[in-house]
């Protein structure tokens, strides 16, 4: 088998969540919030990895992504440990691994207009020549279905699913092997998740992509991941092909997430 | 069926107003909620969900807000539009209360739960003295929270979400509600507590014959507990039915395709059906029927007419195809 893009060993993370207690008795307070994880990505999967709030699992994508150092254990990427990266591989483990957040609100920088944000990520990157950054920005704009016009304009005049779209594109635009998408959808109008979500799996088939999907919504995982970790009080608790999982749950806890599914009584022509 | 409906909402109206002008978020909406019964209204981010709700308890903000003359919220026959400031304040917490989407901001932070919910029984009943701290622990105990008389010394803080949220619900029955309105009561809530909020909701409603107007994006919550629903679009119901009906057999193409585009267990990985396009603001309704730039099946009328609810084969919907189907 060939080796995963990413590789998690005994990870683990502690925050120090300030102190409590009574004056003079204070206490710092250790919060375990991932407890020796081990998890692999290999390469063109979907990973998903699902739990409720405060079970650990954004805090694992940060730290397979080494936006934040774990306490102990390790990440390896192609087989080295990010723990040694020198400033060159960081660079290129920067560009090769992106992030789509929750909030396409909040993500974009409301002060540049999307074409000025791509260029930034392209030239950031050194990937921008500049006779030929605007046919990049046009052909990411197009890949992600806006329109290029969408280039001229800032953040606040699109919708939430353009914005989404606008996030995506800015992290295609360095060319990345493994997309971290942490709840893509969630906080999108229902009508509007059914598109994000096509195209997701569009460009996943297009360039290859691999994805570490981080959501709280079953359905939505069922839909996209080849494979399903479920995190619990920051232990992954199971972790399977996604049919496996949800045809026949090990663990009590992804039994008792799967009959929390609210689901309508389907029928529809 | 009751010939006088607990709550009858009808041409409910509301604009808002800002430097663009004035716009109708709610543009003439009718529903009725009988005793005891689970009204489920349906609706994405800006369809006018919340702003129905708000208006029943007259608690739209004015400015910037304003229900439009011709509007009528009436309970058991009594206009609640045109109500005296201090019988809306007794019918607030007394008739109708309401629970709101987020516990944490809806709690006052700087007193202790118990004391929020005393004095909502102090306000709503002739109880004093001890036998008030008796309802209140016997109120926390009925919502499940475990040790009520010890928690109903606890700040706001010191509890999770989903015992906020009970917390909450608590505050509501103490004025003992015919009618509970729950706007988005889940949707801050992780999956595995929202359940079991829905499940106390459903519950407390069957004990008590209340009344239940849920007000949620989510067609999951709704299937789960609604005995009707009314789906809005643009401000404005679309397709309204018994919850078995709409869901089986759908007559509006937004209702038909947010069911479509959930992720289906039976069929996964395939590609979702998505609705094109994204959900217009009310300073922009488009003209006609406003789902027609979104609809694939729209009709020329479609642009020009706006439809009304009309008698489908399983619902009430507001579709000229509805009226084109033999």
């Amino acid at each position: 088998m060939s080796e995963p893009i990413l590789r998690a060993e005994r990870l683990e993370k502690r925050y120090s969540s300030g102190r409590s207690g009574p004056v003079g008795l204070r206490r710092s307070v250790q919060v375990d919030a991932v407890r020796g994880i081990d998890l692999e990505i290999n390469a063109g999967e979907t990973l998903a990895l699902v739990g409720e709030s405060g079970s650990g699992k954004s805090t694992t994508g940060r730290l397979l992504l080494g936006l934040e150092p774990p306490s102990a254990g390790r990440v390896l990427y192609r087989g080295r440990d990010l723990a040694e990266f020198d400033r060159a591989a960081w660079s290129t483990f920067r560009r090769r691994t992106q992030i789509v957040f929750q909030d396409p609100y909040g993500s974009l920088n409301p002060r540049l207009t999307v074409g000025g944000m791509l260029r930034e990520a392209l030239t950031f990157h050194g990937l921008a020549g500049d006779h030929c950054t605007s046919g990049r920005v046009t052909e990411l704009l197009t890949l992600v279905g806006l329109d290029p016009s969408a280039a001229d304009r800032y953040p606040h005049e699109f919708s939430g699913g353009q914005r989404q779209r606008i996030g995506i594109a800015r992290a295609l635009s360095v060319e990345p092997e493994l997309i971290v998408a942490d709840e893509p959808v969630s906080a999108l109008d229902v009508s509007v998740q059914a598109q994000v979500l096509n195209l997701l799996v569009d460009l996943q088939v297009e360039l290859g992509l691999t994805y570490l999907f981080i959501a709280h919504d079953l359905a939505v995982v069922r839909h996209v991941a080849d494979r399903t970790a479920v995190m619990f009080e920051g232990a992954i608790v199971e972790d399977g092909p996604t049919e496996r999982v949800f045809a026949d749950p090990q663990h009590p806890y992804t039994r008792e997430l799967l009959s929390s599914i609210p689901r309508p009584r389907a029928g529809i022509p | 069926m009751n010939p006088t409906p607990l709550l009858e909402v009808s041409d409910l109206r509301v604009g808002f107003s800002n430097e663009e002008g004035e716009a109708l978020a709610v543009d003439g909406v009718s529903f009725s909620v009988g005793a005891g019964e689970t009204l489920g209204i349906v609706g994405e981010s800006g369809c006018g969900k919340s702003v129905s709700a708000l208006s029943i308890l007259g608690l739209v903000a004015d400015p910037p807000g304003r229900i439009l003359p011709g509007s009528s919220v009436r309970l058991r026959g009594e206009e609640l539009l045109t109500a005296s400031p201090a019988r809306l304040r007794d019918v607030r917490g007394g008739e109708i209360a309401m629970v709101f989407q987020e516990p944490m901001t809806s709690l006052n932070p700087v007193l202790r739960v118990g004391d929020q919910i005393a004095e909502a029984v102090r306000r709503h009943t002739d109880l004093r003295g001890d036998a008030v701290k008796e309802r209140v622990v016997s109120l926390l105990d009925r919502v499940g929270i475990p040790d009520p008389a010890d928690r109903s010394r606890a700040w706001p803080h010191q509890l999770s979400g989903g015992m906020r949220q009970r917390a909450m619900i608590a505050m509501a029955l103490a004025g003992d509600p015919e009618l509970l309105i729950a706007d988005e009561p889940t949707t801050a809530l992780d999956v595995t507590i929202q359940v079991r909020i829905l499940k106390l909701l459903d519950d407390l409603r069957r004990e008590r014959e209340m009344a239940l107007l849920l007000i949620t994006h989510d067609l999951g919550v709704v299937a789960q507990v609604a005995d009707r629903v009314a789906v809005m679009y643009a401000g404005r119901i679309v397709e309204e039915g018994r919850s078995e009906n709409l869901f089986a057999r759908p007559a509006h193409p937004y209702t038909a395709g947010l069911l479509r585009s959930i992720p289906d267990p039976d069929r996964p990985g395939e590609r979702l059906e998505a609705i094109p396009g994204s959900v217009p603001s009310p300073h922009d309704w488009p003209s006609g029927c406003r789902f027609h730039p979104r609809c694939t099946v729209a009709l020329d009328r479609c642009l020009r007419d706006s439809p009304s609810l009309m008698e489908a084969p399983a619902t009430r919907a507001a579709c000229w195809l509805v009226e084109e189907t033999p």
